[in-house]
């Protein structure tokens, strides 16, 4: 590994010599955005016509481009906008913002393609899949309830853990291996309602990105995939609001500027409606409980001048349960301050605060009783980072920085609440750790054809008192335990994790791309079960429980088609990890001091093929078409010494067969279509292959693990959205009308290997077993109605 | 104590529609001894059954097994045979004035066709300080309320693990291996435990609806650890399972060795009654 690091040098060397601005060399840069709401377009393209080349806006909307001077076409571009063409005269740096407008139909949106797409293929970046706002919208959802991650898991490489739940896997990975970040903060708990919907308000969102395998330089942390999900700025140009009422929540969303171009807000907030579970429940005493949640997303941002903006930007949700035994309430908060700040037109910088909480806290309903009882679970992240790129020249872009996230971790404290309790206050020990890494990566055209970026991160992890860090055997019995003090550094990992990235344009239309990373995981969650729970607690790497690595390789092919309305890749991975963490048989992961003695550690891999044919518009009868259609073919296998006698076994998300279509069809301006399918192997589980009769219950006997399937999930959903006739008027509103299981399949949630007395009046009779198959949705209408003004 | 929150949100959750479903098992077809009996304090017959292990779906009492030798000894020599009652169920007594002697380590040794058994277990001490039970009625909990037990007693400093069975007029009621309540002391660990709930009476069954002068008795026994860990971990496999909070199933870890499945343990027990009166 040592000698990367001098090649990496010396080639950044190279780019910043290179890079220098000569006299005959000038910068053109600026914000692009949208012209309707002055929010920044991520990711829009600028094209220099005489040159074939161009560049992108980054996370900010920010570009900058270093040309000869001369006078240049520029091409600026986004998808779903119109494009827009300036002659620029370049014999000095010059600040240029630019604003696109909306495309009024989808045909005008792929007219635009042409130059973007180019880019696409140029981008040494791949398995990254990134979605708006608006599509995310279109897509027939659960209770009509849309959500970003149950479009995620429409992609092929990303599956949800189970029925309904808006944990995920990608390329077989554990939903702990994904890092989360809203406005850059980490969410520890994507899920609301035991995770059947996602914490991410979909109105308060601009955009999500999910890097699932090809993990840029600048973040780590995280073995399988990053989901960056960004925030809308706010309207900068009017107050507008939206809104809508469905049949489980109702959304509203306030947005316009303080100070005109210059300064705006957004502030969004949601509430479900109590008791959506209810009424199944079978328990007669409904009307004490308690079953709702609420989230509020706010931001706030300030352009000072020129070359400072500042954003704030904040969520804050709880999910909330009582019944007449238990109350429990959980939730996220974040908190985020953005500082961009230009040093020159070519070295863009953002500095970042983070604090990130997650905390749940569950107890008995009564509160004075002598056994009433509350039981509190808490993380906390401060993080500070400053992240820098370097628009070198039109060859090389340089991008580096520096992260240090300081974790708080209170694992689970019980304590009585009664006045006169019976319970002494239990504490699993706290921890802390600190975890800091820097970066630097550089994406250089190499030949008109070639282009690579290569960047390495290095990352250090500590873990600092006080603390309580228990010593065990070979036998994972605890031998005894060691204290450690205030601010101590009783640990210390480190890595260096290489990430490379080549793309080779074969043609206008096809290019095929190569990726490899090695990314390193030293934070956990203990969760043994397929769905996890918000119970579930995170852990850090520590003396007893060694970092997660993977190295991961990915090629790629891609081909456009029909002036680029037709997009398809192939891209194949293998994946490899070390000290990767399962948990003993029977382990008992919550309220345990020792529970990193719970823990077993082997290998783990997997690999796949994922096929994507991606329709961005088809003129059909008086119509628009869009959608995609996936395939994808994967395994994820486990080896741990102490389980399944040390033989290889399906990981909890190995579904091998996985297909997802989905299609949106524009009737006409009022109303449109929009189906998805989709189709996976069931999940693997471990079946009983004899019985046992003791104590006069039958204890199933196994063999392997996971050595059984469910069978295989399918599912049709579909929507209709009809937009009023108000188009003109400054109030918008649209009726959605869906239907989730549309065929109404009863998919299996889980199997439960049931016992009963075969005469149930005879104590001496026999045991018959049946299996019963828990499925959680039939067929389920929603409507919802939306509105703008 | 954290186990009963657990439950008790999942049945929450488990909301959903179920339907019984026919799936082919790949079925071992290898009978395996399985051995469960345990002493107490209580000078009795004590009970020890063995039988073999069936395919899963073999809906059937199990098959017994009678022609074993078995002998319960101590670690001070004394040995106590058991001898077969009951050759249809591969039940086995022992004497009827056996009983256990805490702090000391009993060997169960069994041995068949020519293989031989054996499982270890020391029965730990009891800190025999005054127990009493009460009944406290609790209507919001189940379509006709449950009657919660209620108990009153000094925990000792050292870490124990009880298990609680409830009697009804001299009938056992938790008689099968998933009714036991099994709990550590860990969140009140020397305490006195101030009326904590021990036991719950369904009042819309009609095994445990309580009448005007029924007499509830309370057993406790302090259990050895690892047996605890056994009716966890079978408890656990009987249960209902639900992907939230149920993790992958595995085989029951007993203490019998050379390849049979079951548990014998040791341990002492403590008694308290209270009458019925509404």
């Amino acid at each position: 590994m040592k000698p990367i690091i001098p090649v990496f040098l010396s080639l950044w060397i190279a780019a910043m010599a290179y890079g220098e601005s000569g006299p005959d060399k000038a910068t053109i840069s600026g914000h692009i955005k949208d012209k309707n709401t002055g929010e920044d377009l991520n990711g829009a393209t600028v094209y220099i016509r005489e040159l074939s080349t161009g560049t992108a806006t980054n996370d900010y909307g920010f570009y900058s481009i270093s040309l000869d001077k001369n006078t240049y076409t520029l091409v600026f571009s986004y998808i779903g906008y119109e494009k827009e063409q300036q002659v620029i005269n370049l014999h000095k740096d010059i600040t240029l913002d630019v604003e696109l407008s909306p495309s009024g139909t989808m045909l005008n949106a792929v007219e635009v393609v042409a130059a973007k797409e180019g880019e696409t293929l140029r981008n040494p970046e791949m398995s990254v899949e990134k979605m708006e706002s608006k599509t995310i919208r279109e897509i027939p959802a659960l209770f009509g309830e849309v959500d970003v991650i149950r479009a995620l898991q429409l992609l092929p490489g990303v599956q949800f853990t189970s029925e309904g739940s808006t944990g995920f896997s990608v390329r077989g990975g554990s939903p702990d291996q994904n890092l989360v970040l809203l406005d850059e903060a980490s969410v520890y708990n994507a899920g609301h309602l035991l995770g059947f919907f996602s914490v991410f308000n979909n109105d308060a969102i601009k955009e999500v990105t999910l890097h699932k395998g090809d993990i840029p330089p600048r973040f780590g942390g995280r073995l399988a995939s990053v989901l960056d999900v960004r925030m809308k700025d706010g309207n900068k140009k009017k107050l507008s609001a939206s809104g809508g009422i469905g049949l489980i929540s109702s959304r509203l969303t306030v947005e316009g500027p303080l100070w005109k171009d210059k300064t705006s807000f957004i502030l969004s907030g949601r509430r479900t409606y109590a008791d959506l579970f209810l009424p199944w429940s079978g328990n007669n005493n409904i009307k004490d409980n308690k079953l709702y949640f609420y989230d509020l997303n706010a931001k706030l941002n300030h352009q000072i001048n020129e070359n400072n903006r500042i954003y704030i930007s904040g969520y804050f949700g709880r999910d909330v349960f009582k019944n007449p035994f238990a109350a429990m309430k959980f939730g996220n908060q974040t908190a985020t301050f953005r500082w961009n700040h230009l040093f020159s037109k070519k070295m863009f910088s953002n500095f970042t605060f983070v604090y990130s909480k997650y905390k749940y806290d569950l107890g008995t309903a009564e509160e004075n009783e002598a056994n009433a009882f509350v039981w509190y679970s808490s993380l906390e992240d401060y993080g500070l980072q400053g992240d820098f790129t370097y628009y070198a020249n039109t060859a090389n872009t340089l991008r580096f920085g520096i992260q240090s996230i300081y974790h708080n971790f209170d694992p689970g404290r019980a304590a009585g609440t009664g006045s006169n309790s019976l319970f002494t206050e239990f504490r699993q020990p706290r921890s802390h750790a600190l975890e800091t890494a820097v970066y630097v990566s550089n994406e250089q055209k190499i030949t008109p054809l070639l282009t690579m970026r290569y960047g390495l991160r290095y990352s250090l992890f500590n873990n600092t008192g006080p603390s309580t860090v228990y010593r065990f055997d070979e036998h994972y019995e605890a031998t005894g335990s060691d204290e450690y003090g205030k601010g101590e550094i009783y640990n210390t990992y480190m890595g260096l994790e290489p990430r490379l990235g080549v793309n080779y344009l074969l043609s206008e239309q096809s290019a095929v791309k190569g990726s490899y990373s090695r990314t390193f995981q030293y934070i956990q969650l203990a969760q043994n079960t397929t769905a996890g729970t918000p119970l579930d607690v995170w852990f850090p790497a520590s003396p007893n429980v060694r970092p997660q690595i993977a190295d991961q390789a990915a090629l790629g092919y891609f081909r456009y088609f029909f002036r680029n309305t037709l997009k398809t890749s192939v891209e194949i991975y293998y994946k490899t990890m070390q000290n990767s963490i399962d948990f003993k048989d029977h382990a008992n992961l919550l309220l345990n001091e020792k529970v990193e003695g719970e823990l077993r550690f082997g290998k783990s891999w997997s690999y796949g093929a994922e096929i994507m044919v991606k329709l961005l518009a088809l003129d059909l009868w008086k119509g628009t078409l869009n959608g995609w259609v996936s395939y994808t073919y994967s395994r994820a296998w486990r080896k741990v010494r102490e389980i399944n006698n040390g033989n290889k076994y399906a990981a909890p998300y190995d579904k091998p067969q996985d297909i997802a279509m989905v299609l949106n069809y524009e009737i006409s301006e009022r109303l449109s279509f929009a189906a998805n399918w989709i189709y996976q192997s069931g999940r693997p589980l471990t079946v009983p292959t004899g019985r046992a009769v003791i104590g006069g219950n039958i204890i199933p006997v196994y063999s392997d693990r996971n050595d059984f399937r469910y069978e295989p999930y399918h599912r049709l959903d579909i929507s209709l959205t009809l937009r009023g006739k108000d188009t003109d008027k400054r109030f918008k509103h649209d009726w959605n009308f869906s239907v989730y299981n549309v065929y109404n399949r009863h998919n299996t949630w889980s199997l439960n290997f049931e016992q009963e007395r075969s005469d149930p009046g005879n104590p001496d009779s026999g045991y018959n077993t049946y299996v019963e198959k828990v499925y959680l949705f039939g067929i389920i209408p929603s409507v919802t109605f939306n509105f703008y003004f | 104590m954290k186990n009963i929150f657990i439950i008790t949100l999942s049945a929450m959750i488990t909301a959903g529609c179920s339907e019984r479903v026919d799936i082919d098992l790949n079925e071992e077809g290898q009978k395996r001894l399985v051995v469960y009996g345990f002493i107490t304090t209580d000078t009795m017959a004590h009970s020890l059954q063995l039988t073999y292990t069936a395919d899963y779906f073999f809906n059937a009492r199990p098959e017994p097994v009678p022609g074993a030798k078995a002998k319960i000894t101590d670690d001070l020599g004394n040995t106590e045979p058991l001898t077969l009652t009951d050759p249809q169920k591969g039940i086995y007594h022992t004497s009827g004035d056996f009983f256990a002697v805490e702090e000391r380590t009993y060997t169960l040794s069994i041995e068949l066709e020519g293989e031989r058994y054996t499982a270890e277990s020391s029965c730990p001490a009891f800190s025999r300080t005054p127990m009493h039970i009460d009944l406290k009625y609790q209507p919001d909990w189940g379509k006709e309320g449950f009657y919660e037990i209620r108990c009153y007693y000094q925990d000792p400093p050292t870490t124990e693990f009880y298990m609680f069975n409830i009697y009804k007029n001299g009938t056992l009621l938790t008689d099968s291996l998933s009714e036991k309540i099994i709990t550590d002391d860990v969140l009140y660990n020397g305490n006195y435990t101030n009326g904590i709930g021990v036991g719950y009476l369904d009042q819309s069954k009609e095994k445990e609806k309580l009448h005007p002068g029924d007499v509830i008795t309370f057993q406790a026994g302090n259990i050895p650890e690892k047996y605890a860990q056994f009716i966890w971990e079978a408890q656990a496999e009987i249960q209902f399972s639900t992907p939230l909070f149920s993790g992958p199933p595995a085989n029951v870890k007993g203490n019998i060795t050379n390849g049979a499945i079951g548990y014998f343990a040791a341990y002492p027990t403590a008694y308290a009654s209270t009458t019925y009166t509404p």
